[in-house]
């Protein structure tokens, strides 16, 4: 079932005085219970849409153009301010890529900790909270737990503070985590480590989790299915082994053709992407890869693909896949 | 591999670097971060030697040590034989003719008030090369090479891309002809789309230019593809070398084991054998005793605590710091 549906999802940004569309009919579904990546380069919209479905897109420069965002059914950009408050955090939490900018710096974790619990639930007993803190801190792999909620966030090292932040996320029991590049601060060891704890909460806890990233070896890692954007649109969306086995859309073979791997011999010739992204001030009218695509034909400078159906559960937006695929 | 006389285009030997923390009004000193401890290389011309580790291993600090940015602590580097560590002020600015840097973030590096002929002109005109016509013509040949417009010159850096600014970079470090570069985390903020554009760049005008390169960088699989042997840094210590096929295929130290098994493999169905490690690098201001590995790694034994390993020749230019690495 369907815990989530992205719906056409338009996002704009007033930037002085002109009205950028950011993503641009964005959409896709999360099962309850799956891990689903959305990856991209900067500025693709990957971290604008996560920001839409919470609710926390910049005011007043960025809105919700078009679309809907559903949460079991129920439409959450119209949703009154006090409901979304109760889902935000509480059904729907979010995790960022550093933890500094969203713990407070003069506040002890214990105290920040126990913030999450008195937030939703006003009334609840002081002693069961403290119990509930230290459980959440045990469950994120954080030693001498009862030490640490008496420390800053800045008597921590990354890593840890990532976990405080994914336990803070935690406390509510979500049924969805969105991850926003939450690794990519992180030496890859450590980047290890969360990412197995992620994993092993997920099994205990059955959260769906969208995990945003910009490495595909993390998505290859992780999800069951991922989403991929290219300039505020959706190139491409597909279970992971059909993904990396037989990307469709040019994008995505170039951006899987394009990273050193570890198997490679040393010192050859790398695949790349010709040229760069079109700036959100140009973007053409057509597909907005046309201008770095191989394959490129006027067609594709004129009209912007649709998102079609290539194979069960493989979804794709290119003029030329099927000529391409062949 | 240089002959078996002569120096090798950059020697370092036991370089060493400690920064000492300083605490109270007075500022005394009350102790030392061991950012580099007794770290030793060699390069050949035209080689690249990646150096590669987790944040605070010490990889940068060697790449600005060995250009004398910071002043080393002990320790020798020999450039064609030379000792940079003893060299006076002239000699070290003749150095940087054939000794350059390029940074993370170009933006740091290049003056946002000054337009990009200006910045790559500029090297041209501290050592005081060519006349204002021939420096123009130069810029121009220097912005084709690295894949930019001559046009680019008369803009400014914040017109362009991370990548762009990165050839822009790559085109000022390229201009005095220098024999060696060092890359420190050149390509580590770049997309993977651009990052691979300046991979082959480098690679290009390595091999045009015979130049030598040190490439530091946390990526290891970036640094595999562009380094033809490869140092493994630990807490300010080089803990393996060996060249980068080996490397990958049979690591010999168990960090550099733990290192590469927690790389996430673009492939859905790659074999996971992963070793994680447990707990976080421990502070260089009080490193641990004996193997600084021991407190992570999963084959310490008692002696590990106490005895530190030496650094051992294992054949074929590599080595190895493990009391215990034959028996792994």
């Amino acid at each position: 079932m369907s815990i989530l549906e992205i719906d056409e999802l338009s996002v704009a940004f007033d930037t002085e005085g002109e009205i950028v569309t950011v993503v641009d009919r964005v959409s896709f579904d999360l099962e309850a219970g799956e891990t689903l990546g959305v990856v991209g380069e900067s500025g693709c919209g990957k971290s604008v849409t996560a920001l839409s479905i919470m609710g926390l897109l910049p005011k007043p420069a960025g809105r919700i153009q078009g679309g809907d965002i559903r949460f079991k059914g129920e439409s959450l950009p119209s949703l009154a301010p006090e409901r979304m408050r109760d889902i935000r955090g509480n059904r729907i939490a979010m995790i960022f890529q550093e933890p500094m900018t969203a713990l407070n710096p003069v506040q002890r974790i214990g105290r920040q900790l126990a913030e999450t619990y008195l937030l939703h639930q006003p009334d609840l007993d002081a002693d069961l909270i403290h119990r509930r803190c230290l459980g959440l801190l045990d469950q994120v792999g954080i030693p001498a737990p009862e030490q640490r909620l008496t420390e800053y966030p800045h008597q921590l090292s990354g890593g840890m503070r990532q976990r405080v932040m994914i336990a803070m996320a935690l406390a509510s029991k979500p049924d969805i985590l969105i991850a926003d590049e939450p690794t990519t601060a992180l030496d890859v060891t450590i980047q290890a480590q969360i990412l197995e704890l992620l994993r092993d909460l997920q099994r205990e806890t059955g959260m769906a989790i969208i995990f945003i990233t910009h490495d595909l070896g993390v998505i290859a890692e992780l999800c069951s299915r991922a989403v991929v954007m290219y300039a505020g649109r959706m190139a491409e969306q597909a279970p992971i082994r059909p993904l990396f086995a037989g990307p469709l859309h040019p994008y995505t073979r170039g951006l899987l053709a394009s990273i050193p791997r570890l198997e490679d011999e040393p010192k050859t010739v790398l695949t790349t992407i010709p040229g760069v992204v079109p700036g959100i001030d140009e973007l053409p009218s057509g597909c907005r890869f046309a201008n770095r695509c191989p394959h490129v034909k006027d067609l594709c400078n004129r009209e912007a693909p649709e998102l079609v159906v290539g194979e069960p559960g493989h979804r794709v937006a290119c003029h030329r896949w099927r000529e391409i695929d062949a | 591999m240089s002959d078996v006389y002569g120096e090798p285009l950059l020697r370092v030997d036991g370089l060493t670097k400690h920064f000492p923390i300083r605490a109270g009004i007075l500022l005394r000193t009350v102790g030392q971060v061991h950012a580099v401890d007794e770290v030793s290389f060699q390069l050949d011309p035209g080689e690249t030697l990646g150096l590669v580790g987790e944040s605070g291993c010490g990889k940068s600090t060697v790449g600005k040590t060995l250009l004398r940015l910071y002043e080393p602590t002990a320790g020798g580097v020999f450039f064609e034989g030379r000792d940079i560590t003893t060299m006076g002020r002239s000699e070290l600015r003749a150095l940087r003719r054939d000794i350059q840097i390029i940074l993370q973030d170009p933006s740091e590096s290049l003056n946002a008030r000054h337009t990009v002929g200006k910045i790559i002109e500029e090297p041209f005109v501290i050592h005081r090369l060519g006349t204002a016509d021939e420096r123009r013509r130069w810029v121009g040949e220097l912005l084709e090479r690295v894949g930019l417009s001559p046009a680019a010159a008369s803009r400014f850096p914040h017109e362009f891309s991370g990548g762009q600014r990165q050839r822009i970079g790559i085109a000022r470090a390229i201009a005095l002809r220098p024999k060696l570069i060092v890359c420190d985390e050149a390509v580590s903020a770049l997309d993977v789309s651009i990052q691979s554009q300046i991979i082959n760049l480098l690679l290009d005008l390595q091999r045009e230019m015979n130049l030598a390169l040190i490439f530091i960088a946390h990526d290891l699989a970036v640094v595999k593809h562009v380094s033809d042997r490869i140092a493994v840094m630990y807490l300010g210590e080089v803990v393996e070398t060996a060249t980068a096929k080996d490397i990958y295929a049979a690591p010999r130290h168990p960090y550099t084991q733990a290192l590469i098994s927690a790389i996430p493999m673009p492939d859905p169905t790659a074999d996971r054998d992963r070793i994680v490690l447990v707990g976080d690098v421990p502070s260089p201001i009080d490193p641990p005793s004996g193997c600084r590995f021991h407190t992570r790694c999963r084959y310490a034994r008692e002696d590990c605590r106490q005895r530190k390993p030496e650094v051992e020749s294992v054949g074929n230019g590599a080595s190895v710091a493990c009391h215990y690495w034959r028996g792994l």
